[in-house]
């Protein structure tokens, strides 16, 4: 009998608290959005299902220097492993050859990065220290693997709710964004057609990756461990001559770092770091910064209307891509572009903004390092 | 310290300003690069046909003692069956179209995916149904003798 | 007798391709509803291989050549040849690269919404991809 009293003290049940419980809902709330929603399932699923292992009492998994999911975000995220890894297999995938072909879109991502800049703002002026408002201005640069290495390294408290938050917008893109393009455009400025880009050659792809990395780097050093694994990833794609390599960093690696990357972030989301008022605060901002750089990419992009020339103006949805939540922003600019104008195919002007975004949103993070940490 | 206070203490307002004229100063250092960039990579392709146009001001009296082959009888696709029919010798045959089409632009020819679309449409260079190309000895011979008549 | 304005008759010449012409009406509007127009100029870069699946094209005007990393090519420039068949057949890789030797037009439809298509509607899929098979059949399977 006192086996069995022994036994069931040493179970989770006695030590369940209401607080658990209500983060088991917000883990099924996210397994939901994942599954039947397919809002970016990747992510999602595995920090669902982190956040309900995290909230089963007396597991021990993040318990500093034992717990098992513990050890994945210690070697994987305060190590700065993971988010780089998963730039590797980024920059294997992505084409620089819309941005090579017209480089004026750079401008676009660019100005997408004016979100991150105003919501870092609005959230100091809410009491959130200089560190917290950063990491919570990253959010605007729809960019996970960013949003996750600057929580980690400024404000890593906030790392669980901050990468949700960045993940949920990056899912939402279809919803949030549309609204705030419609508003800032006329019907005439989005039918705008945009000319067939010039042809990119092999070389220029292999160089540009480089050159990139050259001048980027030397000018924010601290922006150096994701920017140089994108553009490494990058050379890979474009050499042409590792295509092992190249399907291996977009493939086996990006899969395997992307199951120890969710798994932990959703496991720091325990009961007493989430259920705050803050946390509801973090949520509202970044979708006001996921708006605002929304926003100020279509802004730019009809600033530089002004000056060019008739047939060689931008339509301005394309800037809405600027945000990096690549390639969700370009097809929903796409679509939106196609719904006024079957004919206008606007998906490979928009992957210009969309990956110098990208470049945006970790040049965004560099700086807020330099000059934060 | 809240408010505009703590963004005014902080250096909140320099800052953001600092960030975002960095980015911006990158972004658009980035873009005049690759703007360049084709630019440069198109004289470094040419580089060949550049140093012999500047030669060929300097030795202008030479250049007109030695004349260059006679291409009078290559027109349009004349000339763009002749040059490609040049590639296709040092090559041999049956060849790899996209090889083909590397050597022209490494070399230099104008065009090169545009004129393997148009030999090929007038029968010039034809499938080998295994994924290689020949090229159509008999139509070439009689362009160039049609050429000269 | 109506006249057909412009886009109407690009409505009914897309209708009347091989690729469509099997199709009921309602069938064809669910395609349409997916088709965007796409130009491409000279010596561009349309698919690559290994990458994922995301475009099923169909040729309106110019020329394609499909190639091989072993040098092997054809090339495609009837209209209503297609292009990416990987978009709806597993792993949904693409298996070779497609370049536009000359300026051309295509149908484009995105892959993860084609391959939806195919998968949610049997009657209507399994046209699509006899289809494709056929097309695939014809060139030989160079892959």
């Amino acid at each position: 009998m006192s086996n069995l009293f022994e036994l069931v003290n040493m179970s989770g049940f006695l030590y369940l608290t209401p607080q658990m419980l209500i983060m088991w809902l917000i883990a099924a709330v996210l397994v939901y959005l994942a599954v039947a929603r397919e809002f970016e399932p990747l992510l999602l699923l595995p920090i669902g299902f982190g956040i309900l292992l995290a909230n089963l009492p007396i597991t021990g998994l993040m318990e500093p220097g034992e717990g098992l999911i513990w050890r994945f975000y210690h070697y994987g995220i305060q190590w700065e492993i993971i988010p780089p890894l998963i730039f590797l297999g980024v920059g294997a995938m992505t084409d620089f050859g819309p941005v090579l072909a017209n480089p004026k879109l750079l401008f676009l991502g660019a100005g997408a990065q004016v979100g991150v800049y105003i919501t870092f703002l609005s959230a100091h002026i809410f009491g959130f220290n200089l560190a917290e408002s950063a990491v919570i201005g990253i959010i605007g640069g729809a960019d996970g693997p960013t949003t996750i290495y600057l929580a980690a390294k400024l404000a890593p408290h906030m790392l669980g709710s901050c990468a949700v938050a960045a993940y949920s917008y990056m899912a939402m893109v279809p919803i949030v964004q549309p609204p705030v393009m419609r508003l800032l455009t006329t019907k005439k400025e989005r039918t705008i057609r945009m000319k067939t880009n010039r042809k990119v050659g092999r070389l220029e792809k292999i160089l540009f990756p480089f050159l990139a990395s050259l001048m980027i780097i030397l000018l924010i050093p601290a922006a150096a461990p994701l920017m140089a694994m994108f553009m490494l990833g990058n050379v890979f794609r474009e050499s042409r001559v590792v295509e092992r390599l190249s399907h291996a960093a977009q493939n086996e690696l990006m899969n395997i770092s992307t199951i120890f990357l969710g798994l932990p972030v959703g496991a720091t989301m325990n009961a007493e770091q989430f259920l705050r008022p803050d946390v509801i605060f973090i949520f509202v901002l970044g979708l006001v910064a996921f708006m605002i750089s929304t926003a100020s990419g279509v802004l730019i992009a009809k600033f530089m209307n002004l000056f060019l020339k008739e047939g060689k103006k931008i339509n301005p949805l394309v800037g809405a891509a600027g945000v990096s939540a690549v390639p969700m922003a370009a097809r929903v600019v796409h679509s939106m572009g196609a719904k006024e104008d079957k004919k206008n195919y606007l998906l490979m002007h928009a992957m210009g903004p969309n990956v110098a975004g990208v470049i945006g949103t970790v040049m965004a993070a560099g700086i807020f390092l330099t000059l934060i940490q | 310290m809240n408010g505009l206070e703590a963004i005014v203490y902080h250096n909140g307002f320099s800052m953001a300003a600092v960030g975002i004229s960095i980015v911006f100063t990158a972004l658009v250092a980035l873009s005049i690069i690759i703007a360049q960039l084709h630019k440069l990579l198109l004289v470094w392709d040419n580089r060949k046909a550049l140093i012999q146009k500047l030669r060929g001001k300097r030795n202008a009296s030479e250049a007109a003692k030695a004349p260059e082959p006679d291409v009078s009888d290559f027109h349009n696709i004349h000339e763009e069956a002749r040059q490609f029919n040049i590639l296709i010798q040092v090559m041999g045959e049956p060849f790899s179209l996209p090889e083909l089409i590397y050597l022209a632009e490494t070399r230099g020819i104008r065009h090169p995916h545009a004129t393997a679309a148009h030999l090929i449409t007038k029968g010039l260079v034809f499938p080998d149904n295994k994924g290689f190309f020949l090229w159509n000895h008999e139509v070439y011979n009689q362009l160039v003798k049609g050429s000269r008549h | 007798m109506r006249q057909l304005n412009a886009q109407e008759t690009d409505i009914n010449e897309i209708k009347e391709l091989g690729f469509f012409r099997d199709l009921l009406p309602e069938e064809w509007a669910e395609v349409y509803a997916l088709l965007n127009h796409v130009s491409t100029i000279e010596g561009e870069e349309l698919i690559r291989e290994g990458d994922h699946a995301h475009t099923f094209f169909i040729i309106l005007r110019g020329h394609f050549m499909i190639h091989y990393r072993d040098g092997r090519a054809l090339t495609l420039n009837q209209r209503g040849d297609i292009i990416g068949w990987s978009t709806v057949i597993s792993p949904f890789q693409y298996t070779a690269n497609v370049t536009s030797l000359t300026e051309g037009e295509l149908l484009a439809i995105p892959g993860d919404r084609f391959l939806e298509l195919v998968q949610g509607h049997a009657a209507l899929g399994e046209k699509l991809v006899k289809k494709i098979n056929e097309t695939l059949y014809h060139r030989q399977s160079l892959d």
